[in-house]
């Protein structure tokens, strides 16, 4: 594995920077006094990421379209809830614990439907659905682990250096997502991510072509069900009150498509996009007293990505990135000064940059069109990765520096030749 | 030039400034208000230096009729706007608003103006916490006020835990979860509810010439309802073991028959009903709430069967009122009423009158203010009592005031128990469906003018 081309050590100094800058924030905070909120807000940030990513490094990469997030994010809300609430563990022991819950609630879910060929596509996410409807019907009629009634979980202890409770959220709900990050980052350049789009384009031909699809899939599904597990049981601090209802609603399968389909379901990248899209519209919008029509934006938002932005707003914003930037700076400097709040002023700024990444092709400076494979802001650009086809609304393609006619007869998959 | 860097690196300005917008501080106004109130929250003792200043302010408190000064007294809470509760929040919603409105009219708070910000939950537990923790660190309030709907109180009390706030709260049911020493229940059931409520209803079926020697459970999985019927098992909160209205029934002899459970959401009764039918206790005990009971009544009358005795938990009073003649004689349990004795409790007629016609102008069906506007209205009574009592907004003055003070509301007297998780006694009434409307029935010295629980008719 060659890490100089995973891992660009600019790129990887910028990434750093931001981390640093993020774990310095709570310090920042104490010293200068800014609202605590901001924190609480950006824990949310980095929770439905770490949610949005888990999901996409499964449905996003290979194609098998999850409705079951909630059995992986409520067996790790439970296995915390449980553990801490009623055999006095400490918080950091049951991350740990409530990730393997989620591997193996993933791994036997995956042993069943993969299976069976048959049980692909809707019927998958239709599966997975199941899934999560059983678990939770489960828990809602077991005493043993819920029986309906709802735990509270009370305040769990965890290490001093780790700060109150709201700091503590903030730290793990930063690690986790950096994990997350991290792990849908290796995988969309590694040969395993390569296997994972192969499968997404023709899961017949990744076999053909050698690429061993169960043990792929199996994989992936159970470190996503282990990403999102571990999310769940962090979180379940910061709800404080566990049923069902909160464990395995359709709200966090609901919201991590979203996000992922928004931001880009092929770009490690696109599902931090979503996340932070929603999350701060999400946020105004219930703080300006308009949560139900929030319901209905973020559902415009949806078809106008589904419609406009084929592979969601990361491959739009890597095709051409200074428009929508010049329109979100714009936005919110312009709010900002006008004396909003920071995320209030963010949240301008990024519908501003959304319309401007709407703006047709034809309205703007004509410029060569272009991609990069695998080419998130901050990628190498070395045109291996596996989010090519998603900047290519046209269905070209790019090898190296070439540009691929769709109909070349040279290029039958994408990534699986690497 | 080469475009691929220059648009790599904007593209990581995009987010690199989606993230640190995020994480900026305000401008200045917003900034000196928030590095105040941030203080505030560290540390709530230091509301009480504001209020200290505020000498003028507390010496208008004395004068009911002067017109609110300075700083406004800001108080933040969540309800269920929408979702599934949306149509019993939408009573508390009333209730805040013409509370709040009433205390302006009359002087205000510690002779301030009082602003009250709701926010919407959706119905849901998580909503509501991260809106707690929304309204206390951004908009920094200097107090709240409980949402509606057990699962959201229960969350959004240990956000206020988190951070110190007294927490008045009016309708949540699990009385054994909450620890909290500065939560504060207005829906005065008594920490033993699963015990003496049950209890209650059973003693004033058995003042009947007929009563009932069977018993049927119709429950809802909803947390309160179960607790409600089934008890507390061993290890679940601070109680001990037991109590739930089927042992309680067991304990005073009756026979349990059947014991039908179903979802929140529910809607298709016609299966249950059947199950109802089939059984034929004397008494049809349902432990639902909103319109489980007109839903089931509605499934029994299809199926030609009129409960002899029925006994519903927490119903919405317009629809069982609609459900006709087969919900006659249907009991519940009730804080407030719109008669005497409540009407002559602190605030009682006030809250009728006010609710009465807001309710109206919202074009409410039910119209009348009972146990959900009378827990409402009694959490503001609460809350405005320990302001007033401690004559500050320090949040623990507030709750050592409201520990070692007897409340006048509209429900009766309250008196907080420490050792009681901040419970009192239990002051439920049995109220019953007669001749079409609701009527306290039992005990019978507080019973409706000329009214008196009936038996099967």
């Amino acid at each position: 594995m060659n890490l100089r081309r995973i891992f660009p050590p600019r790129v990887v100094a910028v990434w750093l920077v931001i981390y640093v800058a993020l774990l310095l924030l709570p310090t920042v905070q104490g010293i200068t006094g800014f609202p605590l909120y901001n924190l609480i807000f950006l824990y949310l940030v980095f929770f439905w990421i770490t949610q949005a990513t888990s999901w996409n490094i499964l449905s996003g990469y290979s194609g098998y379209f999850s409705f079951g997030q909630a059995a992986f994010y409520g067996g790790g809300m439970y296995t915390t809830t449980i553990l801490g609430s009623r055999y006095d563990w400490d918080l950091l022991p049951t991350l740990p614990v409530a990730a393997l819950v989620g591997a193996g609630i993933a791994f036997l879910t995956g042993l069943l439907v993969f299976r069976l060929r048959k049980l692909s596509g809707e019927i998958f996410a239709l599966f997975t659905l199941a899934v999560a409807l059983g678990i939770g019907a489960l828990v809602q009629n077991w005493r043993v682990l819920d029986g309906g009634r709802g735990i509270v979980l009370g305040q769990l202890d965890y290490p001093d250096l780790l700060g109150d409770t709201t700091e503590m959220l903030y730290y793990l709900g930063l690690t986790l997502a950096v994990i997350a990050l991290l792990a849908a980052y290796v995988v969309q350049r590694s040969r395993f991510g390569a296997g994972l789009f192969a499968i997404r384009d023709d899961e017949k031909v990744a076999e053909a072509i050698g690429v061993p699809t169960f043990r792929y899939k199996m994989l992936i599904f159970t470190v996503s069900g282990a990403l999102a597990a571990a999310s769940g049981g962090l979180h379940a601090v910061q709800v404080g009150f566990i049923s069902t209802d909160v464990g395995f609603g359709l709200r966090v399968a609901v919201f991590v498509i979203l996000m992922s389909v928004v931001g880009g379901r092929r770009h490690w990248f696109g599902p931090l996009l979503g996340a932070v899209l929603i999350q701060t519209v999400t946020d105004r919008m219930a703080g300006a007293g308009y949560a139900e029509a929030n319901q209905i934006v973020l559902a415009a938002v949806l078809i106008a990505a589904t419609l406009f932005l084929r592979g969601g707003i990361s491959a739009r914003l890597v095709e051409r990135p200074l428009p929508p930037v010049l329109g979100f700076v714009l936005g919110f400097v312009g709010t900002f000064v006008a004396g909003y709040p920071a995320i209030t002023a963010a949240a301008w700024g990024m519908a501003v940059g959304l319309v401007v990444l709407f703006v047709p092709d034809r309205f703007l400076p004509q410029r060569r069109s272009w991609t990069r494979g695998g080419s998130a802001p901050g990628g190498d650009g070395d045109g291996s990765g596996a989010g090519t086809d998603d900047g290519i609304e046209d269905g070209h393609r790019i090898e190296g520096d070439e540009v691929i006619e769709p109909s070349d007869p040279a290029s039958p998959t994408k990534e699986t030749g690497r | 030039m080469n475009g691929r860097p220059v648009r790599r690196w904007a593209a990581m300005a995009v987010a690199l400034s989606m993230v640190l917008a995020a994480c900026a501080d305000d401008d200045g106004e917003v900034a000196d208000d928030a590095d105040d109130g941030t203080e505030d929250t560290d540390d709530t003792d230091d509301t009480d230096d504001t209020d200290g200043d505020d000498s003028d302010a507390d010496d208008d408190d004395g004068d009911a009729s002067a017109e609110p000064e300075g700083d406004p007294i800001t108080i933040g809470g969540s309800l269920a706007l929408t979702g599934i509760f949306a149509s019993t929040a939408e009573i508390h919603d009333i209730v805040a608003d013409e509370y709040v409105e009433m205390l302006n009219e009359n002087g205000g708070l510690l002779g301030r103006p009082v602003e009250w910000t709701v926010l919407d939950d959706e119905s849901e537990a998580d909503q509501s916490a991260a809106l707690y923790e929304r309204l206390i660190t951004q908009d920094e309030v200097d107090l709240v006020m409980g949402p509606y709907g057990t699962g959201s109180i229960t969350a959004a009390m240990q956000v206020a835990e988190r951070y110190g706030y007294v927490f008045p709260h009016h309708t949540a049911s699990l009385t054994y979860a909450y620890t909290y020493e500065k939560h504060f229940p207005t829906w005065f059931v008594g920490l033993n509810t699963h015990q003496t409520t049950p209890r209650k209803v059973f003693e004033a079926y058995q003042t009947l010439d007929d009563a009932p020697e069977t018993v049927t459970f119709v429950t809802n999985r909803f947390p309160g309802t179960d607790f409600l019927v089934y008890g507390v098992d061993e290890g679940e909160g601070a109680l001990e073991a037991g109590g739930g209205a089927a042992r309680v029934a067991e304990d005073m002899g009756l026979e349990v028959v059947e014991t039908l459970d179903f979802d929140t959401g529910t809607t298709d009764f016609s299966g249950i009903a059947g199950r109802v039918a089939e059984a034929d206790a004397d008494l049809l005990y349902v432990g639902g709430l909103g319109v489980d009971g007109p839903n089931l009544l509605a499934a029994l009358e299809q199926q030609d069967y009129q409960p002899r005795h029925q006994f519903h938990q927490w119903p919405s009073p317009g629809p069982m009122l609609a459900a006709g003649d087969v919900a006659d004689g249907a009991t519940s349990v009730t804080i407030f009423e719109p008669f005497e004795p409540y009407l002559s409790n602190e605030g009682g007629q006030e809250l009728y009158e006010r609710y009465t016609s807001a309710a109206e102008e919202a074009g409410l069906d039910y119209t009348n203010p009972e146990t959900q506007a009378g827990a409402s209205w009694a959490a503001w009574q609460v809350l405005t009592a320990g302001v007033e009592g401690c004559e500050c907004l320090d949040h623990d003055e507030i709750a050592d005031w409201l520990l070692n003070n007897p409340i006048e509301t509209v429900q009766g007297t309250f008196e907080y128990r420490e050792d009681e998780q901040n419970y009192g006694d239990d002051i439920q009434t049995i109220k019953q469906i007669q001749d079409g409307e609701w009527y306290v029935v039992w005990p019978d010295d507080q019973a409706s003018e000329g009214r008196e629980m009936r038996g099967s008719s």
